[in-house]
């Protein structure tokens, strides 16, 4: 493996998919956006903090370490001690309680304020060159504000809060935030130690935790939690509020720790299974997990200054690995043999998978047979034969319930499990088996809120909204794309695509094709004047967007022709001229449509120079070739009329738009996917 | 141009004939022909696309079946029994044949996704035994169509052929039944053979470009005889283009109609053509129906006339009429001049 192999698949354990689902995003350089352990050609770095008698020990050279990877001792390069400038995460619980909304306007106005003195606490904390950023969770996962330089953190003055609790997605959009090159990466998460929302569980947290390279810090508030429980009783003692007036639906609740109320007052709080995953993820990184409760230490204020203490005071071990293979997961050990009591505190290991740029070349795979298979070829980015594979599965319901039940294939890339589940919701969505539709639309239903950016929608969900919009379209179920479409809208409601879309779903209401009548069609098969108003004003609605004016004009166009508005139907189609589109099939298709406008109008011999347009932009289209044959005749050119016949049933295979006019956009798909699994690596 | 094209283009410029639409008390259609060959010759020299009626050798062919309620055919009829309404001028007719002339058959399948499995298979089976039906100056040529319009054997008299390009025949993707019609009925040209389409479907079109109402013209304007043997339009099938898998519906061809103005569509196109519509349930013996068509086709007399005291352009009604009580008469009910 090359050095700059080495690099990308050390490059390729930084999980970055979930800021785009979950997490934040910001504009950065993509080369920066990526968390890793830093690398200089073949080299690793190890953060390293060591304790001994309750101090920070300094002064420690290469030689005072022992660092062994997969067990093999590596030779260390160079030790770094020289304070590094921090970019810190705050994460702060602001859910409500779950059990009831009574409580929520009492505490809602300490929100903020409570907010603000933590935000404020860390600032002070921080050096000028560190930054800060703030994240609410609740629901969602909003950010407070960006990062910022301590100086510049923006007094906190109003933050949304109650609803559920999405802790876990929270962790894990932070950990997945791009860090800038020369600067380490704290995350600090302060929560009352209950999820209740997240798709995320801890072992994604831990899964993370074990291949980026965030220091991870999680003070759970056991106080507060405590509290929401002492008021619950109180409540159910002195008001008889003992049946929760539930403001949300709780699907479940997963604890970080219990808050067991004990004889004589007071609670316990032993972890549960979940915060034992947190803390071992935490602890993974690097950090830990902190138990704070009123009065008690550590405070949350202390639990900070100490994360940053002994960050600022950790070694850097660069090393070049000899010895040990490099895919693959590395266990790491450090110990400072010199001093026998030392608390050393560094990750314990880092992974490396296999980058297709490093994977030598095999044979084309084959096609995958079993789900594990299909995950694993996605895992290469093998996307081909998994497509192939998808088109001629004769009943995908199994695959799509194996993701939606079985969790992320890759825990660390949301992102690729996103991108996977369009792959099999197109394969249910063309399904001959019924069942397979209705597990589809599930699925992007759960991607929907998987995908929900929590601070403002993004580039990612868009794409993969778009994306899945052209599947539906392809399926020319108007009824059930409507509904997805107005879900985009609401996301992204000035899209010009998902404006155009939605006229194409209403327009393909007309004619009557599905199982329940729609207002779109009269008894007497035509179309409704309500129906064709309402066509016709949202294709205008959309004419005003440079990108979808071609397109709106052309499918106006055709739809007023085919309720029999020629006239109309025509200037539709000449408002738009051929240069004014880069898209060769919709220019193909404006002359192929005003042909058929054209002989509606009676204007045989401009039908038929507009078929020959129409052939010459996509010379082995079938359908101008019949359409003109069918024109010459009525003109009496009997004779060309018989060679276009002769070459319609001799012809080789060709494509033809005209064939796919009616699944509306999902000619975009294959481009839609391919963008996004870009956005995969 | 190949001869054979030469030939049809001498023929169908000068003659071409298509109905020209509403119902008539008898059902008529138009077939013309010209009984001149020395005239054809002639006619070739004038430029193709000058149509019709150019000479007096000329004549119009009519194809016209007629049956008793039992749908035996009356035999041994001869020109004094036809009476033809040109416009709603009587023309008198100069000759009159009965299975004389040889048949070009068209077979049109439709392999699109909606037929297939144990269809596909009776479908082979009627096929292969209407080649051997055919007599022996008749040919058969053999169109497969989903979204796209292959002709798969040319007109032959090959059995062998036809078998080996059944055995190949596999089903998938969207339907063009219009354009294929279309097709079909624009190249079975032949001018000296009597042209029969025999179009399996069930009917569902979901990418044609061919509007209805052109296809009633196609019709109109030229000589086949379409019959359309359909079975039952199989609910939940798929239509798709270049997505060959499955969706519940069927997209709408170019100006969509639904299905009750499409049955009405196939309906009009049959009775311009002087064919027929026949349905084939889902265990219905294919070899049969097939046979039963060409049967019908086979033993309709050919009327032949030189149109006289109406003018040549334009549509011409037709009206047959026999002197025979109780008989049913099809035919084509009109054809275009020149």
């Amino acid at each position: 493996m090359s050095a700059r192999a080495f690099a990308c698949a050390l490059a390729a354990i930084a999980v970055i998919g979930l800021a785009a689902s979950r997490g934040l995003t910001s504009p950065q350089d993509p080369a920066r956006s990526s968390q890793t352990f830093r690398t200089g050609t073949d080299a690793v770095t190890v953060d390293v903090s060591v304790r001994a008698g309750g101090k920070m020990v300094g002064d420690l050279s290469a030689s005072d370490f022992v660092l062994l990877d997969n067990g093999v001792q590596q030779r260390i390069d160079n030790v770094e001690s020289a304070p590094m400038p921090i970019d810190v995460t705050l994460v702060a619980d602001v859910s409500g309680d779950q059990r009831g909304s009574w409580i929520e306007p009492e505490e809602s106005a300490k929100v903020p304020v409570n907010f603000d003195a933590r935000v404020q606490q860390i600032a002070r904390l921080l050096r000028p060159d560190d930054r800060l950023r703030a994240i609410a969770v609740d629901t969602y996962v909003h950010e407070v504000f960006g990062l910022k330089a301590p100086s510049a953190v923006p007094p906190v003055r109003a933050v949304r809060n109650g609803g559920l609790s999405a802790l876990y997605d929270a962790i894990i959009a932070a950990m997945l935030q791009p860090v800038g090159a020369n600067r380490r990466h704290v995350v600090l998460v302060a929560t009352k130690g209950r999820d209740t929302i997240s798709t995320a569980t801890p072992e994604a947290i831990r899964f993370i935790a074990d291949r980026s390279d965030v220091l991870l810090h999680i003070v759970t508030m056991e106080t507060e939690a405590d509290n929401d429980v002492a008021r619950a009783r109180s409540q159910c003692a002195n008001q008889g509020l003992c049946t929760p007036t539930r403001r949300f639906w709780v699907p479940f609740t997963r604890n970080v720790f219990d808050s067991t109320p004990v004889e004589g007052g007071g609670f316990n709080h032993p972890l549960t299974p979940a915060g034992n995953v947190l803390a071992e993820a935490s602890t993974l990184s690097g950090g830990a997990l902190h138990r704070a409760a009123m009065f008690s230490s550590p405070s949350t204020g202390g639990v900070f200054r100490e994360a940053f203490d002994a960050f600022r005071q950790s070694y850097q071990l660069r090393y070049t690995p000899q010895g040990v293979k490099r895919e693959g997961w590395h266990t790491l050990a450090v110990t400072v043999p010199r001093i026998p009591d030392a608390q050393v505190r560094a990750r314990r290991g880092y992974s490396i998978d296999v980058s297709p740029a490093s994977a030598a070349p095999t044979a084309r795979p084959p096609m995958p047979t079993t789900f594990d298979e299909f995950v694993d070829a996605y895992t290469r980015s093998d996307y081909t034969p998994v497509a192939r594979a998808l088109r001629s599965w004769p009943d995908p319901s199994a695959l799509i319930r194996r993701l939606d039940e079985g969790g992320n294939p890759w825990p660390a890339a949301p992102r690729r499990e996103a991108v996977f589940a369009l792959e099999l919701t197109e394969a249910g969505m063309f399904s001959k088996q019924p069942v397979a539709h209705e597990y589809a639309r599930r699925l992007l239903n759960r991607f929907h809120r998987l995908l929900r950016h929590p601070f403002e929608a993004d580039a990612f969900e868009r794409d993969w909204l778009w994306a899945e919009i052209t599947i539906l379209e392809g399926t020319i179920r108007p009824l059930v794309t409507q509904s997805f479409i107005n879900y985009a809208l609401e996301r992204f409601p000035d899209d010009p695509r998902f404006l155009l879309a939605k006229a194409i779903a209403t327009d393909q209401m007309f004619p009557f094709i599905g199982a329940v009548p729609t207002a779109a069609q009269s008894p007497s098969g035509t179309a409704t004047a309500e129906h064709v108003a309402k066509v016709t004003a949202q294709y205008l609605a959309v004419m005003k967007f440079p990108e979808t004016t071609p397109e709106a004009h052309v499918r106006l166009g055709w739809f007023l022709h085919r309720v029999g508005r020629d006239d109309e139907a025509l200037e539709q189609l000449d408002a738009v001229q051929d240069a004014s589109s880069p898209d060769r099939a919709l220019r193909y298709l404006r002359q192929l449509f005003r042909g058929h406008v054209l002989v509606g109008l009676g204007r045989d011999n401009d039908a038929i120079a507009a078929y020959r347009a129409a052939l010459a932009l996509w010379p082995d289209a079938q359908s101008p070739q019949v359409s003109l044959m069918n024109s010459l005749l009525k003109v009496g050119n009997r004779a060309e009329a018989d060679e276009l016949a002769e070459g319609i049933q001799t012809a080789p295979m060709g494509t033809d738009p005209w064939f796919s006019y009616w699944l509306g956009d999902y000619r975009f798909y294959p481009n839609a996917m391919a963008r996004l699994r870009e956005q995969i690596r | 141009m190949t001869t054979r094209h030469t030939f049809a283009v001498v023929t169908c410029a000068a003659l071409v004939a298509a109905l020209y639409g509403g119902r008539t008390e008898l059902r008529s259609a138009p077939q013309w022909r010209t009984t001149n060959r020395s005239a054809l010759r002639t006619v070739s020299q004038e430029p193709a696309q000058q149509p019709t009626f150019r000479l007096m050798a000329e004549a119009v062919s009519l194809e016209v079946s007629v049956r008793n309620s039992n749908r035996r055919t009356y035999t041994g009829l001869k020109a004094a029994d036809f009476e033809v309404l040109d416009n709603g001028v009587r023309q008198e007719i100069v000759d009159v044949t009965f299975g004389k002339l040889p048949i070009d058959v068209t077979i049109a399948l439709d392999v699109s996704y909606s037929v297939n499995g144990a269809m596909l298979d009776r479908l082979r089976r009627a096929v292969t035994q209407l080649m051997r039906d055919l007599g022996k100056e008749d040919r058969l040529k053999l169109m497969l169509f989903n979204a796209r319009v292959n002709r798969v054997v040319d007109f032959t008299q090959d059995i062998t052929v036809v078998e080996k390009a059944l055995t190949t025949v596999a089903a998938g993707g969207g339907t063009t039944v219009y354009d294929t019609l279309s097709v079909a009925m624009v190249s079975a040209s032949a001018p000296d053979r009597r042209q029969l389409v025999v179009c399996f479907t069930d009917g569902g079109d979901s990418n044609s470009a061919t509007d209805p109402e052109v296809l009633v013209d196609v019709a109109r304007r030229t000589r086949a005889t379409v019959a359309l043997v359909m079975p039952p339009l199989i609910s939940g099938i798929e239509v798709r283009s270049f997505q060959p898998r499955t969706t519940t519906m069927i997209m709408p061809s170019a100006r969509g109609p639904a299905a009750p103005l499409r049955d009405k569509l196939y309906a009009t196109v049959v009775s311009e053509t002087g064919g027929s519509r026949i349905g084939a349930g889902s265990s219905a013996d294919l070899t049969q129906t097939f046979r039963a068509v060409l049967d019908d086709f086979r033993s309709a007399y050919v009327l032949y006339f030189r149109p006289k005291g109406v003018e040549r352009a334009g549509f011409h009604t037709l009206a047959v009429k026999v002197n025979k009580s109780g008989a049913n008469v099809l035919a084509r009910k009109g054809y275009f001049g020149g």
